[in-house]
């Protein structure tokens, strides 16, 4: 099931790269591309619910819009520091982190490090280590909004997917 | 209307451009290495951002799919970007940087044994760092 959806948006990745819709020869050429690449995804052992996220997919898309919206303010305050570099007030603390699989946890700390003034170091069980450029960002995080939206992406956690399992 | 597009394109390109150049100039002033990656993520995002979304606005939606093209390198970045932050950051921490404050105190969490919980990965890069690390120059 994992390698079908895998094969489906390569190949329709490959379509949109290459922009051929009618050339059979190529056409061929394109599926036979991307049934090696989920021949090497499954040798890897890659062909898992990480590895193609399907389940979370579309929760992901509604939550980009709102992630955009929080860089581009971040960014305005980073951007604030730059030309003011009295303002910074480094912190680095730990923040909760709410998530229950190894993937909502990713996303979280991936989503805390693509917004500007904010780095995840480390994640330590329902913990990550945050360095911060101003202090007032770590209780943003402590409050919890972007955490609670990342747990919302991540759903219904099934067996085997919690942290650590594999 | 092709004029707006045009004025609209420009426009971003030229914000994206600055907000680069921001990067740029935080690279330079910020105090240590961690601060200096918070100003460069301000290139990471908004700046290549505003360029690629600039950039769409000239090429279009069109037959070519050039604009997306260019929206997945967006997408790409996005997703890259932040794993390379964290492992240079986390890298640096491990390697024995003090975080710089505003009040000269250490900060208040580290990567310390006895903060975290066992982690055979930290445990193996401190015996390594204890046993000076063979060819190390410090």
């Amino acid at each position: 099931m994992h390698a079908v959806n895998l094969f489906v948006s390569l190949y329709a990745l490959w379509l949109l790269l290459s922009g051929h819709w009618s050339d059979p020869l190529l056409l061929g050429l394109g599926a036979a591309s991307a049934a090696l690449a989920v021949f090497v995804a499954w040798r890897m052992e890659g062909l898992d619910h990480e590895g193609v996220p399907v389940r979370i997919a579309l929760r992901t898309l509604a939550y980009w819009p709102w992630l955009l919206g929080q860089i581009v303010l971040s960014n305005l305050a980073v951007a604030r520091c730059v030309l003011d570099p009295g303002r910074i007030r480094p912190r680095m603390a730990w923040v909760p982190a709410s998530q229950k699989s190894d993937l909502g946890q990713v996303i979280y700390a991936n989503s805390i490090t693509l917004t500007p003034g904010t780095i995840a170091v480390h994640i330590d069980g329902g913990r990550i280590l945050v360095h911060a450029l101003e202090g007032a960002s770590i209780d943003d995080l402590r409050a919890g909004d972007m955490d609670r939206r990342c747990t919302r992406v991540e759903g219904d956690v099934g067996p085997g997917e919690t942290v650590g399992g594999t | 209307m092709t004029l707006a597009l045009e004025i609209l394109s420009w426009a971003c390109i030229v914000v994206g451009g600055a907000f680069c150049l921001l990067s740029g100039i935080g690279l330079m002033r910020m105090p240590d290495v961690f601060t200096r990656m918070h100003a460069a993520s301000l290139g990471d995002t908004l700046g290549a951002g505003l360029i690629i979304l600039g950039l769409v606005f000239q090429a279009g939606l069109g037959a070519d799919l050039v604009g997306v093209k260019l929206l997945l390198i967006l997408v790409f970045l996005l997703f890259t970007a932040p794993v390379a932050t964290h492992a240079l950051s986390k890298a640096a921490l491990l390697d024995g940087q003090r975080p710089w404050t505003a009040d000269g105190q250490p900060p208040e969490a580290t990567l310390e044994r006895g903060d975290i919980a066992d982690d055979d990965f930290l445990e193996e890069i401190r015996k390594d760092r204890a046993g000076g690390g063979a060819g190390r120059a410090d």
